[in-house]
């Protein structure tokens, strides 16, 4: 049965020249989980939201969208709100009461549901989806995991027929968007509900999806399975932006000529795939760095929040060098943020010792990015933001300027210096973010969570950014989830567990000894080349003779 | 006090408001008597939070004060005890100032057992029926305001870290402290637009909200609230008949112990006593079901 079918779409924000999203028409039949996928400003929210009429842009609109055979327009208000649910990027600021039962009531009470039909929904969906633990708490001491499972929820009150998800999960940690993600495939499979989910983090989504909808510059590039889809992006030539953003199995299956009948795309048909190659003994091992310069160090540093808390770091030791990047990984709650304060110096242990080294008598100078870059902004322009910064700092005002254009220049942000910080997208706000703590001219930077929800491509421009810096002679520290940015970036990892470093050591020898704790590229690899971690090195391991022509 | 908050807010409001007023225009030193004894006995049944017993000499402290600095102003009444300089200490203003004493202690303690018992949620419940829509603002602020605060500190300690807050003299610093307030002002309006589209997207804008809530009306709330209607009722007829009368000035009169009067002061006990009272028969059934097993 057919449930929703676009017919011919188009969209034009005001002012804006080129049209949003252009003829696009599809079906999506009942029961099916399709994942809409695309480069960043391709038009993929804008469709979304479109097929909500609550949430609907303003801008001129051609084309038809149906649900169930009723046209958008003409559909009920009470059907509309209820019956197509919508789930946002953010967990926080979708949240719009302080308790969780009564942030589940909130959809229902809406549609002026009697009380003991509320407490019956309510209880069903909150015991479905185990939140009875916590069915009485503030929604403020929520995890960020749990905060979205919340939005979910008290959407799922509501009994809509299709879910709409805007990237629910690209502020969540990777543990807690696997859980959600797969949550999303229990209500597809055991509900039969229907699910039109935006989504950058393709590793699982690709797995879980029925259909892939690709979006190309507002027009509907492709249509199809998700191995048709991952097999079409492959072989394309040139390839395809959005190739970084496939499986890893996919990538590998790329980067070896993507030969073979099937594409792969999870982890254990990537290991299918790998039994067709022979592979090199061992990966060239690189040369060991020359003797290196410290630029702080932490001794045995122990630190909480108050007296009668936990300790967050217990003895914890860590060295960090001149031109390197090393990062930190972890879960929630290890105290990675707290590292990161205590090195900024707005957090002081209670015992241990932070100690920089210092360079002709001056300490090196420590910059901390936030998790959330906005937090740096305080003017209506980047470009008065940065210019407040160099006058609060006492720079000369000649020397301001030149200065500020320099570092624009570097980061490619001049074309956004006269835009106000919260228009930019997100990663247009990191790299702002970044070239105001650049202004600074820090030794030592730390970054707390840089990859947060953002896609492929603005990875790879963030991980180039980073090893410019490291060539300049940066010392950079990031803490992040992200295994695999830190696998592809990273000089040195540590692992920090329960308030320690734990294992510390370059990112081969880091996640080839680790298990589960470790990037798809390697648990693919596993057997076959077991110091490989990234997909470029599995493909590089093998034969050179068997390879394709991807790689050259 | 678990048994006795855990009644419907209704009970809890009319109670309160009950007692609360009783003790305020209670003139007759039995009363406030009663009051003060229920308060302390139920204040006494709350787990005590530190720094409970500082605040309870500073009250101490000051009822003292109260009670004898009525009669250094007040010098009303006909039997002087003594006199300082040419105004007369009576005897009368003691007393009305030992009984005004009396009537603030049981009314600040009063208030602090109402301010544990009923928290703004179960307040804003009761109106949630007469105003779902203004509730629902109330409900949103009570979310805002602490998550402003948390931001606030965060986007603070984001600004020193980077040397923005480092100005010497107190006049920058208090500009940076404007320019994070202003700057976070704005990052939480934008924040509210989602919190808006996720509102609209589960139909706020629709007509004929519900209001829904965890607390259910029992037989239990219903005993007991006729019991606080009844007992109000019976001292308010006592009050008011001039049965449970009494005067200060020009000289303090007996306490009257007529049945009428009695039966005043007992139901006004009774009243004042009651949360005490469910509290300790609860500890008793644990008490008793702890020993049998």
């Amino acid at each position: 049965m057919e449930i929703l079918r676009v017919e011919n779409l188009s969209f034009t924000y005001p002012n804006a020249g080129e049209p949003a999203l252009n003829a696009v028409s599809f079906c999506v039949q009942a029961g099916e989980f399709v994942v809409l996928c695309g480069e960043t400003g391709c038009g993929k929210t804008t469709l979304l939201r479109l097929l909500k009429r609550e949430l609907a842009p303003h801008g001129t609109r051609t084309g038809h969208i149906f649900w169930s055979g009723t046209d958008l327009e003409t559909l009920d208000a009470r059907a509309s709100a209820g019956g197509i649910g919508f789930v946002q990027q953010n967990p926080d600021n979708q949240l719009v009461t302080d308790k969780v039962w009564h942030e589940l009531a909130f959809g229902a009470e809406s549609l002026g549901l009697p009380v003991q039909v509320i407490r019956r929904r309510v209880a069903e969906t909150a015991s479905w989806l185990g939140i009875e633990s916590w069915f009485r708490q503030d929604t403020d001491t929520l995890s960020g995991g749990q905060k979205q499972l919340l939005n979910l929820a008290s959407v799922l009150v509501m009994q809509p027929k299709v879910l709409l998800l805007d990237e629910p999960t690209a502020q969540l940690d990777p543990i807690a968007a696997t859980e959600f993600l797969h949550t999303l495939a229990r209500l597809n499979r055991e509900l039969g509900m229907t699910i039109l989910l935006v989504e950058h983090r393709l590793e699982e989504a690709f797995v879980l999806a029925d259909r892939v909808l690709l979006l190309e510059k507002g027009r509907l590039a492709l249509d199809d399975t998700p191995r048709a889809v991952a097999e079409t992006l492959c072989k394309s030539d040139p390839p395809h932006p959005m190739c970084e953003a496939l499986p890893s199995a996919a990538r590998i299956y790329r980067l070896l000529g993507a030969k073979g009948e099937r594409c792969p795309l999870s982890v254990r048909e990537g290991r299918d795939f790998l039994q067709n190659f022979s592979f090199r003994a061992r990966l060239p091992v690189p040369a060991p760095a020359a003797a290196k310069e410290l630029v702080a160090e932490l001794r045995e540093v122990w630190f909480r929040y108050a007296r009668e808390l936990p300790d967050v770091l217990r003895g914890l030791r860590l060295t960090l060098y001149r031109g390197e990047i090393c990062c930190v990984l972890g879960g929630n709650g290890v105290g990675k943020t707290t590292l990161l304060n205590v090195l900024a110096g707005t957090d002081k242990p209670y015992r241990g010792k932070v100690r920089f080294a210092k360079t002709d008598g001056r300490r090196p100078k420590t910059v901390l990015l936030p998790q959330n870059p906005l937090l740096l902004f305080t003017e209506e322009t980047v470009r008065a933001d940065l210019l407040a910064l160099l006058q609060i700092t006492d720079v000369p005002a000649a020397e301001r300027e030149p200065r500020l254009r320099a570092v624009a220049q570097d980061l490619g942000v001049e074309c956004l210096l006269d835009r106000h910080p919260y228009d930019l997208s997100g990663g247009e706000q990191q790299k702002c973010a970044l070239a105001k703590v650049l202004l600074t001219k820090p030794d030592l930077l730390l970054l707390d969570e840089p990859t947060k929800g953002m896609d492929a491509a603005s990875k790879r421009e963030l991980r180039t950014r980073l090893q410019s810096l490291r060539a300049r002679g940066l010392c950079m520290l990031l803490v992040t989830h992200d295994v695999e940015f830190a696998a592809e970036t990273a000089d040195r990892c540590a692992l920090l567990f329960d308030g320690e470093i734990l294992s510390e050591a370059a990112p081969a020898d880091f996640f080839s000894e680790n298990c589960f704790y470790t990037t798809a590229a390697n648990r693919i690899a596993r057997g076959y080349c077991n110091r490989a971690v990234t997909c470029e090195e599995v493909a590089a391991s093998v034969q050179p003779e068997e390879r394709g022509g991807a790689l050259c | 006090m678990r048994a006795f908050s855990a009644l419907h807010p209704s009970v809890l409001l009319t109670y309160f408001l009950s007692v609360l007023l009783l003790t305020m225009f209670a003139e007759n030193p039995m009363l406030r008597f009663c009051a003060l004894l229920g308060g302390l006995l139920c204040a006494g049944l709350q787990p005590q939070k530190s720094g409970g017993r500082r605040t309870a000499g500073m009250t101490l402290l000051l009822l003292l004060a109260v009670a004898l600095l009525n009669p250094l102003f007040v010098h009303e009444g006909v039997t002087v005890l003594f006199w300082i300089g040419d105004t007369p200490f009576t005897l009368e203003a003691l007393v009305y100032g030992a009984c005004l004493a009396v009537t603030l202690a049981a009314v600040i303690l009063w208030c602090g057992i109402y301010n544990r018992a009923v928290s703004s949620e179960k307040w804003l419940f009761l109106f949630g029926k007469a105003a779902p829509r203004l509730t629902m603002t109330l409900y949103m602020a009570l979310r805002f305001l602490p998550g402003l605060q948390r931001q606030l500190r965060a986007a603070d300690r984001a600004q020193t870290a980077l040397g923005m807050q480092a100005g010497a003299d107190r006049k920058s610093r208090i500009r940076g402290k404007l320019r994070v307030l202003s700057s976070v002002l704005a990052l939480s309006l934008e924040n509210a637009m989602e919190t808006a589209a996720s509102m609209q997207a589960r139909g706020y804008a629709l007509p004929g909200r519900t209001h829904f809530a965890l607390y259910r009306f029992s037989a239990r709330d219903g005993v007991l609230l006729a019991a606080v209607l009844l007992l109000t009722a019976a001292v308010t007829g006592g009050m008011a008949s001039g049965a449970a009368a009494y005067s200060f000035y020009p000289r303090v009169t007996a306490i009257a112990l007529t049945p009428a009067a009695v039966c005043t002061y007992a139901a006004f006990l009774a009243l004042t006593l009651l949360p005490a009272v469910l509290e300790v028969v609860e500890r008793g059934k644990w008490k008793f079901c702890v020993s049998k097993i």
